[in-house]
């Protein structure tokens, strides 16, 4: 899978954002994961209080001080901070469901991100989209406490698709589990 | 006779013959002086027949890489150094891993198909190359292998390159053996907790194990494997070893390079040897790194970040000034450094940014450095950049004698 | 003003109303807590063995329901422990033995009443881990233990599903796994 240069992402962002200017495209895309996802996490996204600002500053890890809580389809949306390839959500899925085409491995590796809007740290699976040709989308890979591959239960790079038809990796998911604290 | 059908017929026996004539040239190497049958002069004098530019093994200017992007899907291509020219593909699957025999010749390649694509009949096996047009010499079927991005050290030959050793993980880890001489996997050594192999001695390897241990497994007196761990000389929750960490097959040195820079050298054997670890960072003059959050300093980083000149006893890294958890994001800096004295010797810019490192192992070696889209023939000891080719997404890559 | 900043502006504000609808929706509801030793399981174990302890069976045993059942022998609750991911672990002692016994009574229950049906101690398993299993054929030695669990405890018999799911020969994608 490509990997995406971090460095300028947020030049790519910017034109990404100014590129979706169908407002029917990004209603018909929430409108799609309200559906699909009768789960779908209510995050205690607070915005840092101002006084708390510097403290907040020097919590988390360098990853979530970089990262966003609003959109899933760039590789600094907090919940990415361990994952590697392409993003379901640009793909025609989700964080937490497969595009058609594809099936979700019951296998994964669970990492935990710290959400910068309340500075907590929270389980998330990286769950993989198999069976469809690489969607070669929004390629990403972040290793925030990623670990090597003789400990696999936190390697991002072994293809989590065990238990699907093939390891034809389509895309990965980033799926909430639960706050971990 | 119809004349018709008459001129016709001499038309297809003429066609014929041309297809037959070219069908012999694809087949006849062009190296080979060709000798036509007395008796069966060709029909048709050709200028030129099609045969396969003959290929004499990989030359120690010579990098070797397979790609990494899942759409191609796969493949090995071998690059002359000295003229940034594609030289050789041979075919492989996505996720494959692959090592030239001592004879620079033959190539190993350890890879997974299904039957029908993505779905089907699931078919793990080691693939022969080899010969002057490096064709396909039939396959070992092997009991399961990880399937992961492209990592150096899931696949090695043992020194004398007579058994292959393939990490697995079903998910439950372990090594195949292959005889490569009889053809057939001999063994599955099972490597708990572990991963990776480093190959030593005439069957012996060694693991990288998540406990922070080496496990080491080598063959008992009965003949059969039997693995033991050494002590825990990393942390891997705090500093893990890299696993493109890299080992000398001819000494069996090998430096175990944890994401801070801190590299452990050890001597593999039935009992291993650890030498005193000593840090990138240090060697270079600054303090030492660590995961601190907001730490910013320089650090090992990339796919393939590591080199080493074994001769020379030169570590090549790819290095990076960045925050911690960032270790394969690409290197701007390739850091050339005494691996016995622990010192810095030089550091060399890198055109754009890298992501992949090698060096040759021969007396006038070549330094390359890859990115995803560029392969660039840099002189270890000046840093010049001699010259650049486009290359497909690279996934791993090996020189002469690895 | 600017399309881009409109488009952010009906993003956010359909956030808001799909948090607020989400809290009403039947099903809908807010962010998991997670216990200690939940979240030490998730992190060691939970990737492959599955979240809820079920994963793809032939690869991976499925814990749900199934591992109360290996405290049916002396053997088997040793195994458990024994077992170099579980001994090797980075966890500590104490967790250790609060992962397994969340693990057998409450992913895995039922555990059927019997001798070697209590919860560990932290001394046991301190010392079980210190034995792990990393000489043995790991495949073979379960198939033993598991057949003498199977002859205490009828209900085990999902534990022998578990086998080489992808050795040559075997089928990709079918229904089983």
């Amino acid at each position: 899978m490509k990997r995406l240069d971090v460095d300028n992402l947020g030049e790519r962002l910017t034109r990404r954002l100014a590129g979706r200017l169908s407002r029917r495209s990004a209603l018909a895309r929430l409108g799609a994961v309200l559906v699909a996802a009768p789960a779908f996490p209510l995050l205690p996204v607070q915005r840092a209080r101002a006084a708390d600002a510097g403290a907040v500053a020097q919590q988390g890890t360098d990853f979530s001080r970089a990262a966003q809580t609003h959109d899933d389809t760039a590789c600094n949306y907090w919940r990415y901070c361990g994952i590697d390839g392409n993003l379901c959500s640009c793909c025609g899925g989700s964080t937490h469901s497969c595009p058609p085409g594809s099936q979700p491995s019951p296998t994964s590796w669970i990492g935990s991100c710290v959400n910068p809007g309340d500075q907590r740290s929270y389980l998330v699976a990286y769950r993989d989209c198999c069976g469809a040709k690489e969607c070669n989308k929004c390629s990403c890979l972040n290793t925030d406490h990623a670990m090597p591959i003789y400990r696999p239960q936190a390697n991002n790079h072994i293809i989590w698709c065990f238990g699907t038809q093939s390891f034809e990796y389509h895309c990965s998911m980033a799926v909430l589990v639960g706050l971990a604290e | 006779m119809n004349p018709i059908a008459h001129k016709a017929g001499r038309v297809a026996v003429g066609a014929a013959g041309l297809l037959m004539s070219i069908a012999a040239g694809i087949g006849a190497p062009t190296w080979a002086a060709q000798q036509p049958a007395a008796a069966d002069a060709p029909p048709v004098l050709q200028s030129e027949t099609a045969g396969v530019t003959p290929f004499a093994g990989l030359t120690p200017h010579e990098l070797s890489y397979n790609t990494l992007d899942g759409l191609t899907g796969g493949g090995i291509r071998v690059i002359d150094g000295d003229t940034a020219k594609l030289i050789a593909t041979v075919y492989s699957s996505q996720y494959a891993n692959f090592a030239w025999a001592p004879d620079h010749r033959t190539l190993y390649v350890s890879e997974t198909y299904w039957t029908l694509g993505n779905r089907g009949q699931r078919e793990d096996v080691l693939s022969i190359y080899g010969g002057p047009a490096l064709s396909n010499e039939g396959e070992i079927p092997l009991p399961g292998r990880l399937i992961s991005d492209p990592k150096t050290n899931t696949f090695a030959l043992s020194p004398d390159g007579r058994y292959a050793y393939d990490y697995t993980f079903q998910p439950a880890p372990g090594v195949s053996v292959t005889d490569l001489n009889a053809r057939k996997v001999v063994t599955s050594v099972e490597i708990p907790g572990c991963g990776l192999v480093f190959p030593f001695g005439k069957r012996g390897f060694a693991s990288l194990c998540a406990d922070g241990s080496l496990a080491v497994a080598d063959l008992d007196r009965q003949g059969k494997y039997s693995v033991h761990r050494t002590k825990r000389f990393f942390d891997i929750m705090k500093d893990p070893v890299m696993d493109e960490s890299v080992a000398d097959r001819g000494s069996g040195l090998a430096l175990f390079i944890t994401n801070d820079g801190w590299v452990h050298p050890v001597q593999l054997g039935d009992a291993p040897r650890f030498d005193p670890a000593w840090s990138i960072e240090v060697a270079a003059g600054l303090s030492p790194a660590t995961s601190t959050v907001g730490q910013i300093t320089w650090r090992p980083s990339g796919q393939v970040p590591f080199a080493y000149d074994a001769p020379r006893r030169r570590l090549f890294a790819l290095m990076r000034e960045d925050s911690p958890w960032n270790n394969e994001k690409a290197g701007s800096e390739i850091w050339v450094l005494d691996a016995r004295h622990h010192r810095l010797l030089h550091r060399w810019p890198v055109p754009e940014s890298a992501l992949l490192v090698a060096i040759t192992p021969d007396a006038h070696p070549l330094l390359f450095a890859l990115s995803q889209e560029w392969l660039w023939v840099m002189d270890p000891d000046s840093g010049a950049v001699l010259r650049a080719t486009e290359i497909v997404t690279p996934g791993l890559v090996r020189v002469r004698g690895e | 003003m600017s399309a881009r900043v409109a488009l952010r502006l009906v993003l956010f504000g359909l956030l808001g109303v799909a948090t607020a609808a989400a809290a009403n929706e039947p099903g809908g509801h807010p962010v998991s807590q997670l216990m200690p030793v939940q979240v030490a399981y998730l992190t060691s174990c939970g990737g492959c063995h599955g979240i809820e302890g079920i994963s793809a069976p032939r690869a991976v045993p499925t814990l749900r329901h199934l591992t109360g059942s290996f405290l049916c022998t002396p053997e088997g609750r040793q195994f458990i422990v024994r077992i170099p991911d579980v001994a090797l672990s980075n966890l500590s002692d104490q967790m250790l033995t609060r992962v397994m016994n969340w693990v057998v009574f409450d992913l895995g229950a039922p555990v059927p009443a019997g001798n070697a049906a209590r919860r560990y101690t932290v001394a046991e398993v301190a010392r079980l881990r210190r034995e792990p299993l990393t000489q043995t054929g790991l495949t073979p030695y379960r198939e033993r233990v598991v057949a003498r669990v199977q002859a205490r405890c009828a209900a085990a018999a999902g534990l022998s599903v578990y086998g080489a799911a992808y050795g040559p020969g075997v089928k990709s994608g079918s229904p089983k796994s």
